[in-house]
């Protein structure tokens, strides 16, 4: 019975949120949406059941022998696909996804009142929800498509609010890029979930998730190695990890509570959340945990270098918290889980309630200079031989943008362009052979 | 027996249905009569090819599909971009593929084929189109020839070098028709420089991959089906990349054509049963996706003039309808999870892993790539400006095409079990055959 | 035609036609009976492939086939005169650039530009200021961007470095630079002013932003940067001359493709292109229907008359149409002004009233003066500058700056402190202590924040305890608040205000405190000023306003403008403890005017945004008007939930329904509420402004759209109060109108937008994300239900008088003669008005008659979201 009471609680929290999607959605692409009211009675209605299906599962799953569940919900295409949707119940998976619905629910009971009379208020919500079922499905994802599909519903609704006000071109051109680097790592992980089924002949994730090292020394290191370095990239295009830093600052286009929720808390984590997942991964081989930490390491000092030198709110804070993200990769790679959980916890709720009080910044620091008494001292400049170049690099956000431009983008257009104008004479191909003589069509 | 009755009734129940909406969406046109004439010539070519029961489950798929596609293009195409002989053309040629998907005899699909190539140079008539027109034939013309041959040279000999020799021609006509390396350059100058509606029209039912599917998979040996994969794959990253790269939206579309019609053709030379029903899916899906592109394209376009993506034109206030189902179209292509694409492309990426490794990564960059430009598109054409243009929205006829077009890749992305079980049906058969010649 | 009358068209028709609209045009109609037909239609603009589209696909013209035929026919006789002509030409080289090859070097430049501007002008948000800053803009870019580095901010930036330290070798200034930056970009010097103006505009809000610190750095909350103008455009230039070479790096001598771009500026960016035959023919298709014209009208139109009527058509497009119809609506609003005061019987609070109240002459006081007069009928109250008088620099006792309190335009001499009546208290150091602990805590978080360990500390430990506050404030913000009030903390000390001169040195301005004479001056300044100089009553309350509301970086723009944005309450308090001085009240009685002994002045400030009302200095209340005050507190108290019920039907979360004390908490909450874009609407329907006694205009319901300034004409015989008034009010008044006007015609260009991705930026404005322009101008959120109307100011006085006190005022007269301003003279004695017209003063005939309620405002608001026409309230007769 208990298992009973947890699949039906599961499927009530995965559930909630989809129906949501689909009750908002449908009626707006006819454009007879329902009114601010409905909507938020309806928003806050899944919000609560699919907090309740997570506490209910909580407690069946606490009351229970608390060892990993994979509860199997069919054949999401074809019997003979093989392709199970299947969701994988152990501490991590609910305790993030009960922090993933807890605080879309904070910031959509802050984005009611905030969205007010706007003109995408039902486009936002339709987006905000489908991330939220995104969030669930990574959360809890048992089959590497559930993971996958989570992945890029995530993806894809961060970048669509990036471009939330989208009669300027400056959020249009940055979601572009967002979406650019999330389809990077997209691409990866689809590659390492290909390749895990390929070699590992399962694909279920509790293969990767669970287990001691021993279960997947049958791969072979230097296959392994490929994975992890894959799921890595994957998690670090989406936490703006080192070398894809660059698109953290351009996320801050949309509306204050959507940059909250990604960029300040949850999408940013999620990069985490999937290393976490992988700690079999990391723990059966010794290169991919050094990499993992290098990685963290250089992008919490590049962060904290660079956020030194922002002068507006929102930077200060992105920079801030992905200091922090690269503190929890490192914790991640040297093992230490709970630790990382909890400061992944914290980094959350902080960075959440510090970007939504961002335009508050000039009422708390004169509340500041009042309760100190004295005018804040002025920020010091960086002193020693390199402060000109230590400040310029951290102005200039570390270069990533220009270096970008300079090693990718700029040959990879120069190629194209070959490409193009060779296409643009091959066409005659066909009438040089058919003798048809060569004139400008 | 069910299959024969199902199909049978496909042919007859879904092009009447196909006719209801016509008139509903276009009223006022003059050719309710003509399109009359075409639903008979229909049903009398397709009772003459019936055969082959193997491809019948895959005719039970097709010829919706390709009905739709006709329903799709006649709805929303405005009517300055297409007066009454196109109209008559685009049901002609619709009846001709309807018949083709429905046989499988080698001398029915070769009139198929060139007729359609025939009816694509008539559709570029006029002083306007000298240069399509040229294009067309010359390459239609040099592949139609090189099906003919290929088909006599394999009918005739028997097994042996000389009929691989003949399969080959199979394949290299359908390499030019459908746009595979080296000769995939002539789609995008067709859709820069011609008619945008009949290019897509052509190109979307992907005729090519059906014939190949039909007449030469099952019997070619593994290192020509290995090397055309390389050219199909080769084509779908290239052209996913330039369609990135695209200032005019209809060369874009083009290579989005190319791009994505090149995945399925790689696809089907896989010996693995689910690296086939993918590339089925994928067919479909990708067949709607980008034929919906370029019919919305083209409806921009009756409205605003030629397109440049390197500009943002705003108006998504003014059309949500279209914008809405124009990203559907768009995530469809980029395989999105809860599109038809997603399926597809998984079931490709997974089964193309296990026999052809470099299929699965190319075909996940390829989609990548086909995603972002698509989505690219979406963003210049429907974002970035606040739209002060005159007030033109959508009319009730575009209004049901583009809908129809966005719930149906996400109604089959959400339920693909009887879409998908039906072409692994078909898939299957298909490889029973390739097994049975390679014994013989 | 529902909110524009058809006299209104025609005359802003005539007053812009003026000599030429009785020309006849064709069909036997004169210009402006055509122009009026054409307004009221409405012209559906279409050109090029949308007109071919609309024509084709959708049935515009459908019955009216033969007309549209007509009109073809017309249209290829007639000829085909080009627009009005508004096509832009080239101003920069990057203009011309991007019309050639599409590529804009403005989004290569801008986002290193803002990035700059962003780390020299940061007043303390960044933890590192640009080193060097103190030397200048200039200066700092020349030393951070000569590193080698510079040229990895992207492919544009190859040769800047090169190009910088070419410069430094020179040793040039900013001037010699900018210079040089012009000979090499082509530019002559007669045409650098445009050119500089144009580059200047680029990034207009960092371009402003430096131009204000450099002209007052006394502004600048935290550091004053040594910011100029001119450092910005030689920089600025220096960045554009990299990007224009690199971008011309194609051309064989990219020097020469400079010169090229600047030969073609000043020239039109796109070349003037006729109508098209159905363009001009769908313009004579619709000004046809417009005019009710059959096809055979338009046939026989002979060429001249054809010639005409397009000529017509041409000139009058879209926008002449929307500027004519605005003027029109503008009118319609001045008449509906003009009806309710013309003749109307003036009406008086009680002969002697026990009770007056000063407030400021902002419009959101008119509301709650209405309701304190509706509640309590003997009740008289006044309008005056909010700033009473007194400019000083005020430093709260709990302040760690002065702050000015006076209009924008004064530089205050006077500093006053608010110091704690009995420092010793336990209460005092307590509450002390508590500060000095949060201040630590605060700067704690401050600093480490965005730091390696200081941050890891902060996340790991008090990250997961931010839950509560977040869930708190955000799901909850009332409740949070209630259990805040209900902590058993001890409440604020007494505190005074040290007015009196002090012989120690002020830490700002010119003298610490007042001397009794420059107290006296003021008291009786404002008292002689709103007429009530003779007739004081025992109690006197005086009150400024101010807001207060959460995550809102436009919190000022909703305080008193007469305060520079900042809270009139100390102004208020100082002003009642100046005239409760009896010093000065002897200095007043011997200049003739004699403050009762019995008068006491009691100082307030009323927060606009949660209606709440707090008296100071209570504990000075003389015990024999204890019961009088506390009447008047209660009469506050019932005024302030009506006025919170009035605002709140402007509010859509509001359902229309609620009541008195639900209103009260509505507004209540949104000034606490985190997540509330809107804490108040501030100065949005602004449209009227009157300079005369209260009795002109008591018992109208002006729906909070009138600034009313209390003025006297009795006892103004040599006008000179009048023109001290007028000098002071109309251009602060003016400014609050066309500020709203401005943000809500152009909310994006002249308004910044909407607040939602509002990010702050330097401590100084707000951007868009973070690399955008600083916005200027008001958010959406604040001008969304303003309607753009000019002032119309009355001035109680005779309109010859009126004429010879304007033509003392030479900046009222400039905004009279750019008609940025309207004007009329209400007849004291016969209570006629005049209206100042370019031909002279002329009376005013009602056009319509105001519509009367009886009962109280409730009455006329109730149940009404929208803008409310001007109504007479009666007051219910008493039940006996």
């Amino acid at each position: 019975m208990n298992l009973l009471l947890l699949r039906s609680a599961i499927l009530v929290a995965m559930a909630a949120p989809a129906v949501l999607l689909l009750l908002l959605a449908v009626p707006s692409l006819w454009s007879r949406p329902w009114s601010e009211e409905q909507a938020g009675w309806l928003t806050r209605a899944a919000f609560l059941a699919a907090l309740g299906g997570l506490a209910v599962a909580g407690i069946c799953f606490a009351a229970g022998p608390r060892q990993r569940i994979l509860l199997r919900l069919g054949d999401w295409f074809s019997r003979e696909g093989g392709f199970a949707f299947d969701l994988l119940i152990d501490g991590w998976s609910l305790a993030f996804a009960a922090l993933a619905v807890g605080i879309c629910g904070v910031v959509s009971s802050f984005s009611f009142r905030y969205l007010h009379r706007e003109e995408g208020f039902h486009r936002y919500f339709v987006l905000l929800v489908s991330f939220v079922f995104g969030l669930e499905l990574v959360a809890l994802a048992g089959s590497v498509e559930a993971l996958f599909a989570g992945w890029e519903i995530l993806g894809l609704s961060s970048a669509l609010l990036v471009a939330f006000f989208h009669d300027r071109p400056a959020p249009v051109d940055n979601a572009l890029r967002v979406l650019t680097f999330y389809r990077i790592g997209d691409a990866c992980m689809l590659t390492a979930a290909v390749l895990l089924h390929h070699w590992a002949g399962s694909d279920s994730l509790s293969l990767l998730f669970s287990g001691g090292v021993g279960r997947l020394a049958f791969l072979g290191s230097g296959r392994i190695l490929l994975i992890a370095v894959l799921i890595l990239a994957a998690a670090a295009a989406k936490s703006a990890l080192l070398p894809f830093s660059t698109w953290l600052a351009r996320a801050m286009e949309g509306p204050t509570p959507s940059s909250a929720v990604y960029y300040g808390a949850l999408s940013v984590h999620a990069g985490c959340f999937l290393l976490l997942r992988a700690e079999v991964l990391l723990r059966s081989s010794a290169a991919a945990c050094v990499l993992t930490a290098g990685v963290g390491l250089a992008t919490a000092a590049y962060a904290a270098v660079v956020g030194r030198a922002q002068s507006d709110a929102k930077s200060r804070l992105c920079f801030a918290s992905l200091t922090q993200v690269g503190i929890i990769v490192v914790e991640i790679a040297l093992g230490w889980e709970v630790l990382a959980f909890i400061h992944m916890t914290g980094n959350i709720c902080l960075r959440l309630l510090q970007f939504l009080s961002a335009p508050n910044i000039l009422h708390d620091l004169r509340q500041l200079e009042n309760d100190r008494g004295a005018r804040l001292q002025a920020s010091e400049e960086p002193a020693g031989p390199f402060a000109r170049a230590i400040y310029l690099f951290a102005l200039e956000r570390g270069f990533l943008d220009g270096l970008i431009e300079l090693w990718v983008e700029r040959p990879l257009t120069r190629l194209v362009a070959g490409m193009d104008s060779l296409d643009r004479r091959l066409y005659r191909l066909p009438l040089a052979l058919l003798g048809g003589g060569d004139e400008d069509a | 027996m069910p299959e024969r009755l199902a199909w049978l009734l496909g042919l007859e129940l879904f092009p009447a249905a196909v006719l209801a909406a016509y008139g509903l969406g276009l009223r006022g046109r003059p050719l309710g009569r003509l399109a009359a004439v075409c639903a008979g010539l229909l049903t009398a070519v397709s009772a003459v090819g019936l055969d082959r029961e193997s491809f019948a489950r895959l005719s039970i798929v097709l010829i919706p599909f390709a009905a739709f596609l006709w329903f799709l293009g006649t709805t929303v195409t405005p009517t300055t971009r297409l007066e009454d002989a196109g109209l008559a053309r685009a049901a002609a040629a619709c009846g001709l593929e309807l018949a083709a998907f429905s046989t499988t005899s080698p001398i029915a699909l070769i009139l198929v084929w060139a007729a359609t190539s025939a009816l694509l140079a008539a559709d570029h008539s006029g002083e306007h189109f000298r240069g399509a027109r040229r294009l067309v034939v010359s390459h239609l013309g040099l592949s139609t020839i090189l099906l003919a041959a290929g088909i006599a040279l394999a009918a005739c000999t028997g097994a042996g070098a000389l009929r691989q020799t003949g399969l080959a021609l199979v394949f290299a006509a359908v390499l030019v028709r459908k746009g595979i390396f080296p000769f995939h350059a002539w789609i995008p100058e067709l859709f820069e420089r011609g008619r945008i509606g009949a290019a897509a029209r052509f190109n979307a039912p992907q005729l090519g991959a059906y014939v190949a599917l039909v007449l030469a998979v099952p019997h070619a040996d593994s290192w020509l089906l290995r090397s055309v994969a390389g050219l199909a794959l080769v084509t779908a990253g290239y052209g996913a990349l330039l369609a990135l790269y695209q200032a005019d939206a209809r060369r874009a579309c083009g290579y989005l054509f190319v791009s994505q019609s090149s995945l399925v053709i790689a696809g089907l030379e896989i010996p693995n049963r689910g690296a086939l029903a993918g590339a089925l899916i994928l067919w479909v899906s990708s067949g709607i996706a980008v034929a919906g592109l370029s019919r919305a394209v083209l409806a921009l376009e009756a409205r605003r003039g030629r397109l440049s993506l390197d500009v943002k034109h705003g108006g998504y206030e003014r059309m949500p309808l279209l914008a809405i189902s124009f990203l559907v179209m768009s995530l469809a292509i980029a395989n999105f999870p809860g599109t038809l694409g997603f399926i597809g492309g998984e079931m490709l990426a997974r089964g193309a892993v296990d026999s052809f490794p470099a299929l699965g990564f190319f075909a996940v960059a390829a989609t990548a790539l086909a995603g972002l430009a698509a989505i690219r598109m979406y963003f210049s054409l429907f974002c970035g400006k606040r739209d002060s243009g005159a007030r033109l929205g959508l009319l009730p006829a575009e209004r049901l095409g583009f809908a129809a077009a966005a719930v149906l890749l996400i109604g089959l992305g959400l339920a693909p079990r009887r879409l998908a079980g039906v072409l692994n049906r078909a898939s299957s058969g298909v490889l029973e055959i390739q097994r049975t010649v390679a014994v013989r | 035609m529902g909110r524009i009358a058809e006299r209104d068209l025609v005359w802003a028709l005539r007053d812009e036609l003026v000599a030429r609209a009785d020309e006849p045009i064709a069909f036997g109609l004169t210009r402006l009976a055509l122009r009026s037909r054409i307004a009221r239609h409405g012209v559906r603009e279409a050109s090029g492939t949308s007109l071919a589209w609309l024509l084709r696909e959708t049935d515009t013209v459908g019955a009216a086939e033969p007309l549209w035929q007509a009109c073809l026919e017309a249209a290829r006789r007639a000829p085909r005169l080009f627009g009005a002509g508004r096509a832009r030409s080239f101003r920069r080289h990057r203009d011309v650039l991007l019309a050639d090859t599409g590529t804009d070097i403005d989004s290569w430049v801008n986002p290193a530009l803002v990035r700059l501007l962003g780390g020299f002008l940061d007043q303390g948000l960044a933890r590192w200021s640009m080193p060097g800053a103190s030397r200048g803009l200039y200066a700092c870019f020349m030393d951070l961007y000569s590193h080698r580095w510079a040229r990895f901010c992207g492919r544009w930036a190859e040769g800047l470095a090169a190009m910088i330290n070419e410069e430094r070798r020179l040793g040039l200034g900013p001037e010699d630079s900018l210079r040089r930056s012009l000979d090499a970009l082509g530019v002559g010097t007669d045409a650098a002013y445009p050119f500089l103006e144009a580059t200047a505009l680029v990034l207009r809000g960092w371009g402003g932003m430096v131009r204000q610190l450099e002209e007052r750095p006394d502004w600048a909350p935290a550091r004053s940067r040594p910011a100029a103008l001119l450092d910005y455009l030689a920089v600025r230039l220096i960045l554009e001359r990299a990007a224009l070479l690199y971008a011309l790096r194609s051309k064989a001598d990219p020097a020469r493709g400079l010169a090229d771009l600047a030969a073609r500026l000043g020239r039109r960016a796109q070349p003037e292109r006729a109508p098209s035959l159905e363009e001009h023919a769908w313009r004579l298709f619709q000004a046809a229907q417009a005019c009710g014209l059959t096809a055979e009208q338009v046939a026989s139109l002979s060429p001249g008359e054809l010639a005409a009527f397009a000529a017509e058509l041409a000139v009058f497009d879209g926008l002449a149409r929307r500027r004519v119809l605005h003027a029109a609506y503008e009118r319609r609003l001045r008449a509906g002004f003009c009806d309710a005061l013309n003749g109307r019987r003036p009406r008086h609070s009680a002969s002697n009233p026990s009770v007056q109240a000063i407030f400021c002459l902002d419009e959101r006081e008119e509301s709650f003066r209405r309701h304190l007069e509706e509640t309590a009928p003997e009740i008289e109250t006044f309008g005056a500058a909010g700033f009473f008088g007194v400019a000083m620099y005020f430093q709260g006792v709990t302040d760690a700056r002065p702050r000015p309190l006076c209009p924008v335009s004064v530089r205050p001499d006077h500093y006053v402190g608010e110091v704690k009546a009995d420092p010793a208290s336990a209460v005092v150091r307590w509450r002390r202590a508590r500060r000095r602990q949060a201040g630590r805590f605060g700067m704690f978080l401050h600093r480490f924040d965005g730091t390696f360990l200081g941050g890891y500390v902060i996340t790991a430990l008090l990250g997961p305890l931010s839950i509560v506050p977040l869930v708190l404030r955000v799901v909850f913000p009332s409740l949070s608040r209630r259990w805040l009030r209900a902590l058993p903390l001890p409440g604020a000390p007494a505190t005074r205000l040290l007015l009196d001169c002090q012989p120690v040195a002020p830490p700002v301005g010119r003298r610490f405190g007042y001397a009794k004479e420059e107290m006296a001056a003021i008291v009786g300044g404002l008292l002689r000023g709103i007429g009530v100089a003779d007739r004081l009553a025992r109690l006197v309350v005086v009150a400024g306003h101010g807001s207060t509301s959460l995550n809102n970086p436009h919190e000022s723009a909703h305080d008193c403008g007469a305060c520079g944005g900042g809270r009139g309450g100390p102004n208020a308090r100082a002003f009642a403890q100046m005239a409760n001085d009896p010093a000065v009240r002897d200095l007043l009685a011997r200049e003739g005017l004699a403050i009762p002994p019995d008068t006491w002045f009691v100082g307030a400030m009323r927060n606009t945004c949660d209606n709440s009302v707090t008296f100071f200095d209570l504990d000075l209340l003389p015990a024999s008007l204890e019961p009088e005050f506390n009447r008047v507190a209660a009469i506050f108290a019932r005024a302030r939930r009506k006025e919170a019920h009035e605002r709140c039907r402007r509010f859509e979360s509001f359902p229309l329904r609620g009541g008195y004390g639900a209103a009260l908490a509505h507004v209540e909450a949104r000034s606490q509420d985190l997540a509330q874009p809107r804490p108040e609407y501030g100065h949005a329907s602004n449209a009227f402004c009157v300079v005369g006694r209260r009795s002109r205009t008591r018992g109208l319901f002006l729906d909070r759209r009138a600034f009313l300034m209390s003025y006297d004409p009795e006892s103004d015989g040599d006008l000179s109060i009048l023109e001290g008034t007028l000098a002071s009010v109309v251009p602060v008044v003016a400014g609050i109108s066309l500020e709203y006007y401005f943000s809500r015609v152009d909310p994006t260009g002249y308004g910044c937008g909407t607040k939602l991705p509002h990010n702050v930026a330097s401590l100084l404005g707000v951007m868009n994300g973070t690399q955008s322009d600083l916005r200027a101008g008001l958010p959406w959120q604040m001008v969304e239900i303003h309607e753009p109307v000019r002032l119309f100011t009355v001035v109680e006085c005779a309109p010859e008088r009126l004429e010879r006190v304007l033509g003392r005022l030479p900046a009222v007269r400039g905004l009279l003669d750019r008609r940025w301003l309207f004007v009329a003279a209400l007849e004291p004695e016969s209570g006629t008005l005049y209206l100042r017209e370019a031909s002279g003063y002329r009376a005013w005939v009602n056009e319509a008659a105001v519509p009367s309620v009886e009962g109280d405002s409730a009455a006329w608001y109730a149940g009404k979201r929208q803008h409310l026409p001007i109504a007479e309230i009666i007051a219910a007769p008493v039940p006996a």
